[in-house]
């Protein structure tokens, strides 16, 4: 339990530093993480603007791509997708919504649903949505994932308007946005971590690098009794005890917390 | 496992190496800081600053107009368009200012033209932030003249003179920002009314402009 604390303060802190720009710090990093720069507080740019403003319209600045993506390579590459778990603030969101997803879980309609074997190729959608919407769409069409990015509504739009309730109007973007946005919080109150399992396109970049990572999390099977505690914890809907290096591991620990055996723990290299 | 801790090292090698050398050779911290960070991205944010035509002599971060600006001036009141890449409100009001005076800047070049407005002289300067080759006295403006300190774009200012307090002629300026018009008509309509009056005051004041 003190474990999950610790995370919890991880997450916190986190959140606190990537809002620094509330004290005049603006620098010129991307987050490794999900988080708007048009939040009055952001003290970095988010790594998704800097890719679609590197290709817009076929505009192509190798620098400006390369930037983001080796910024995420390098917390990929350390950590995998513990970035999502420990220090994400919308991670620590959905830790705050997964409640009721949690206690809709335990319904045998909603088992059925999770085990459809449609759902892990649901989550190939968070890969579309990067290569999609991100990368292809603003080459070619110019709409960019940034004009309706739900994560830009709540960090962003809602602070400026709470802020300057007189000096903004809606552009043509802001009702399709608050749509989306109405759509994500449903999702993250009905599907525990649902927008990391299905739609995050930071998730999908960093999901790679969980194959390569130098932390991962390991299970012993010869300890394992399959009684699926961890199954049932694992906030992303893993098997964990058949998961090897599994690309939608966020490395929580909760996993490693519940085993009664002792069967899971970290894996270093 | 040998063979996976090789791999680990070299990519984290590659990766840190790269990203140091480019933070330390290229201009990418200053590019990202300068063209996202501190920029507001009105995308983003699916909002536009609301527009007021409202005039002032006072500049966005108090510093004085730039000499370029008060020797255009002389030749009547100046417009001055900015833009950046990505910039979906932009890419909308674009054509429009181009019709609307007459002018064919390249989209992502910074350009500068003496052009006309009702058979009077307008000198036009279109501004992008990610040119390069913009000089620092034309990028310095897009904070001399953010009015409302939004720091948003796309963003258009009219400077023209009015009688200040002070005595004298003072540049006297109004900014507009996002598309300020969902109808199109309405837009060119909003910035012929902003042009009559620019060139009224313009007229009015210009044989005591001592500048």
């Amino acid at each position: 339990m003190k474990f999950q604390l610790k995370r919890l303060w991880s997450q916190i802190l986190i959140f606190f530093s990537v809002n620094l720009g509330a004290l005049g710090i603006k620098t010129g990093f991307c987050f490794p993480l999900f988080y708007c720069h048009a939040c009055p507080a952001a003290s970095s740019a988010c790594p998704l603007r800097s890719m679609e403003k590197s290709v817009y319209k076929g505009n192509f600045a190798l620098d400006q791509l390369l930037y983001p993506i080796l910024i995420l390579g390098f917390f990929g590459t350390l950590t995998g997708r513990a970035i999502c778990g420990w220090a994400c603030p919308i991670g620590l969101l959905q830790r705050a919504t997964s409640g009721p997803a949690r206690k809709l879980k335990k319904y045998p309609i909603v088992k059925k649903i999770g085990r459809h074997r449609i759902e892990p190729y649901l989550r190939f959608t968070k890969y579309f949505m990067l290569i999609g919407l991100v990368i292809v769409i603003p080459i070619f069409i110019g709409f960019m994932f940034t004009d309706v990015c739900p994560i830009g509504v709540l960090t962003g739009t809602i602070p400026i308007i709470i802020l300057d309730p007189y000096k903004f109007v809606p552009s043509s973007f802001f009702w399709p946005a608050i749509g989306i946005f109405i759509l994500f919080i449903v999702l993250i109150f009905l599907v525990e971590r649902g927008w990391c399992r299905y739609f995050c396109p930071i998730g999908a970049f960093l999901a790679p690098f969980n194959k390569v990572s130098m932390i991962h999390v390991d299970v012993d099977l010869e300890k394992c009794v399959h009684c699926n505690a961890c199954v049932l914890e694992c906030p992303m809907g893993i098997d964990v005890p058949n998961m090897h290096r599994d690309p939608e591991c966020i490395l929580c620990g909760k996993c490693i917390n519940i085993c009664p055996r002792d069967a899971i723990s970290w894996g270093k290299f | 496992m040998k063979k996976l801790f090789a791999i680990q090292v070299s990519l984290l090698l590659i990766v840190s190496v790269t990203l140091v050398g480019m933070l330390y050779y290229t201009d990418i911290y200053e590019v990202t800081q300068g063209g996202i960070v501190e920029v507001l991205c009105l995308s983003c944010i699916k909002l536009y600053p609301l527009t007021s035509t409202d005039f002032t002599f006072d500049t966005g971060n108090g510093k004085s107009h730039p000499d370029f600006i008060l020797e255009s001036l002389r030749e009547g009141p100046i417009f001055l368009h900015y833009s950046e890449d990505a910039c979906a409100a932009c890419e909308v009001m674009f054509p429009y200012i181009l019709e609307f005076l007459n002018v064919q800047p390249k989209k992502d070049k910074s350009y500068h033209k003496v052009t006309s407005f009702e058979d009077q002289p307008v000198p036009y300067y279109y501004i992008y932030l990610d040119d390069e080759a913009t000089s620092q006295e034309w990028l310095d403006t897009f904070e001399i003249y953010d009015k409302d300190h939004i720091h948003g774009l796309p963003m258009f200012s009219v400077v023209t003179i009015n009688y200040a307090h002070s005595g004298i002629i003072e540049p006297y300026y109004t900014t507009l920002y996002g598309i300020f018009e969902q109808d199109p008509e309405k837009r060119i309509d909003f910035l012929t009314e902003l042009m009559q009056e620019a060139f009224t005051l313009y007229n009015e004041n210009k044989p005591g402009f001592i500048k």
